[in-house]
């Protein structure tokens, strides 16, 4: 944080001093070059994101989706549908995600933070929906997520594409 | 009170780093299956196997 004061005719800066962390992450980015859909909510509650979700997935007749809560009130959403970068921004404009839009182009990748972050935990699973669906899914994340957050496999979805690999990013981030 | 001028090139944010890697999810599921701290969990031990990976101190 900087803060400047005006004192006779001069201007006085005063720096705070931040610390930064590696943070690691999973991109959204698939062997074939499209993405799953990830989805970044902040303030907002649990019941909001659900409810916000649950249109979503029976609206364009999505598949299996997670909820992870990142922090209070901070909500990540994993959709494992093989989707354009056009796509993918057009929901996440949607829901006036504009911030994550424009790093996540500057990235290559839209990441999902799953290490600790200062004092915000690692992301726990609030919720996982399943829905029946034959869009193309990613075989790489729905092994990884269902995997981590145990999924049972009867959920697993039915048209899977044959990728094996997954990005995952390591960067420094600021504590405040 | 005194005040220590600060001018504007004198401190800057250090660049942010930032890596990333490909990897085989058979790799990253066996990573989940060794955590062995609960408290940790999955997000320590990736981020610890990541800054070994890179060469990070």
């Amino acid at each position: 944080m900087k803060m400047q004061v005006k004192f006779l005719d001069r201007v006085f800066s005063f720096v705070s001093y931040k610390t930064e962390e590696h943070v690691a992450g999973v991109g959204s980015i698939t062997q074939s070059g499209k993405h799953v859909l990830f989805l970044d909510f902040d303030n907002t509650s649990f019941e909001m994101v659900s409810k916000e979700m649950n249109e979503l997935q029976k609206r364009l007749g999505l598949g299996n989706y997670i909820v992870l809560e990142s922090s209070e009130g901070h909500f990540h959403v994993v959709f494992f549908e093989l989707m354009s970068v056009g796509e993918i921004t057009e929901i996440q404009y949607h829901f006036g995600m504009i911030n994550y839009i424009a790093n996540s182009l500057k990235r290559g990748s839209w990441i999902l933070r799953l290490s600790k972050k200062g004092k915000k935990p690692e992301p726990v699973m609030r919720e996982f929906m399943h829905a029946e669906t034959f869009n193309v899914c990613s075989y790489a994340h729905w092994k990884f997520f269902s995997e981590l957050y145990n999924i049972s496999d009867e959920f697993t979805p039915k048209n899977l594409d044959k990728g094996t690999k997954l990005r995952m990013d390591l960067y420094t981030t600021v504590i405040e | 009170m005194i005040l220590i001028p600060v001018f504007e090139t004198s401190i800057t944010s250090k660049d942010e780093e930032r890596f990333h890697d490909i990897l085989e999810i058979e790799e990253l599921n066996r990573i989940i299956r060794e955590r062995i701290d609960k408290e940790e969990g999955f997000g320590a031990k990736l981020k610890e196997y990541l800054k070994a990976r890179f060469k990070i101190g």
